[in-house]
């Protein structure tokens, strides 16, 4: 019986976590890492990164910028679970202490091509004013013990958060065999920005 | 051969009586294409057991990841029993995001989000059908900001009931009673790509005294069935005030709708 053709699609993303927009805080690395179904997985390139840690620039941009880079390549039989990007910024808080200061997810695109997305990052949020109080003074603020749950839909019902800056991605995406396996992407949609932009979350 | 002659409609045999069939698909092969269907259903979603009786079925070639052997299966594509080829169903993934909301006066947000198909044409072959996000304050801006990912799986058979987005907005308040900001609903695209889709919200007024008790106290009135936030056949009964917008980013990724003869 002749081979029916590939069974298996590739899909392989490179770029950089460009910058990020936190009006608040200073001092600031991320870490990323990707989350994905059953039926990927990765074949070269690293799947998890630390950035650098930056600071504002001084003039008027106040821009924070990692310019980190991201290579991974995937394969998989099934488009669903699709791989995300997770991120998670940390930064000092006034006594010193390394505290997260927001995490966000984003799909990695599927049409072929270059796109920008500006993802928002939040951090969890105590319930009681006494806690957020005591949190503030110890240090150890609510974090997410395996950043990867913020990839995934299920048990956020209960979770109180508070969104507090974006981080701007870069990704070129390429892919492989997914026309031959009869998976239309669509158009090519570059530099599409995910969202409203950061100005006009931002005041001013 | 009968031709189909529009893909949603009837297809017309060749003595001229209608056979209402929806997506026909090439006229090639009755029996095969049946047990093809019911084939790749049943496949995809027991892609857990291997080997066995959908071993012997299909084709002998896999390829082995990490001690997971993916085999044809996986596609729906691959030799019966009989030796006959069966045919692959369409298949359609829904990947994207709720990303939040704008416009709404209360601060604290969440949204209850669900998937609706019309109809025994669409089948939900992965993924969580419905669900609700965490509760968001923005610090920037007036945008709540929710990044929750969606991720879904439809094998169809038909175009009917192409699958409805409906969302539910809440505001809850530091003491954690929960308000109701908006019903809206909005389909999933039905090109293949990246969409940015705003969906806009609506909430039933009531009379001047619910009003009044909403403004002071809170509450207000809320749907008994959730079914008229994506359906208008009880619509004329409403009275109802605008809310905010729903932001979304949903990505459609087609596979084997042009075998059927769809353009989208």
């Amino acid at each position: 019986m002749a081979a029916a053709g590939p069974s298996v699609f590739l899909l392989m993303v490179n770029g950089q976590v460009e910058s990020a927009q936190f009006p608040e805080y200073d001092d600031l690395y991320c870490k990323y890492c990707f989350v994905y179904g059953q039926d990927w997985a990765p074949t070269a390139g690293l799947e998890e990164g630390i950035s650098q840690i930056t600071s504002k620039s001084q003039d008027v941009r106040q821009a924070l910028v990692w310019n980190f880079p991201i290579d991974v390549t995937f394969k998989s039989t099934n488009p669903y679970g699709w791989p995300q990007i997770v991120l998670s910024v940390y930064g000092p808080d006034v006594f010193g202490n390394d505290v997260v200061r927001g995490y966000g997810a984003v799909h990695v695109p599927f049409s072929p091509g270059r796109h920008k997305r500006t993802i928002p990052m939040f951090v969890p949020e105590s319930a009681s004013t006494l806690q957020k109080f005591t949190s503030w003074f110890m240090g150890r603020r609510p974090e997410y013990t395996d950043p990867k749950v913020v990839a995934q839909g299920e048990g956020r019902e209960v979770t109180r958060v508070r969104s507090q800056g974006f981080v701007t991605l870069l990704f070129n995406v390429v892919t492989k065999d997914m026309r031959k396996l009869g998976y239309d992407t669509g158009p090519l949609d570059t530099q599409v920005a995910l969202g409203p932009s950061p100005s006009q979350g931002l005041p001013g | 051969m009968p031709e189909p002659c529009v893909v949603t409609g009837r297809r017309f045999s060749q003595n001229g009586e209608n056979v209402h069939h929806t997506l026909a698909p090439p006229p090639q092969a009755a029996g095969p294409i049946r047990q093809g269907r019911e084939a790749a259903v049943a496949l995809v979603t027991t892609r857990e057991a291997e080997g066995g009786r959908d071993g012997e079925r299909l084709g002998t070639s896999d390829l082995s990841l990490s001690g997971r052997s993916w085999e044809k299966r996986e596609l729906g594509l691959g030799v019966s029993a009989r030796g006959e080829r069966v045919r692959a169903m369409a298949e359609a993934h829904v990947i994207g995001q709720i990303v939040g909301a704008t416009g709404f006066s209360e601060n604290s947000l969440f949204c209850k989000w669900g998937v609706h198909t019309a109809g025994a044409a669409w089948k939900l072959l992965s993924g969580i059908r419905e669900g609700q996000t965490q509760v968001d304050t923005p610090q920037i801006g007036d945008m709540a900001y929710w990044s929750h990912p969606i991720d879904l799986h439809f094998a169809t058979k038909g175009l009917q009931g192409w699958p409805r987005l409906h969302l539910q907005v809440w505001s809850q308040d530091s003491f954690g009673r929960c308000q109701l900001a908006g019903y809206g609903f909005c389909h999933v695209p039905s090109s293949p790509g990246t969409h940015k889709l705003d969906c806009p919200t609506w909430r039933p007024l009531g009379s001047w005294r619910e009003q009044l008790a909403r403004a002071f106290v809170g509450g207000g009135p809320q749907l008994l069935h959730g079914d008229t936030i994506y359906s208008g056949a009880d619509r004329y009964r409403l009275h109802t005030a605008a809310g905010g917008t729903v932001h979304l980013e949903l990505g459609l990724l087609l596979r084997h709708f042009d075998r059927y003869g769809v353009e989208c």
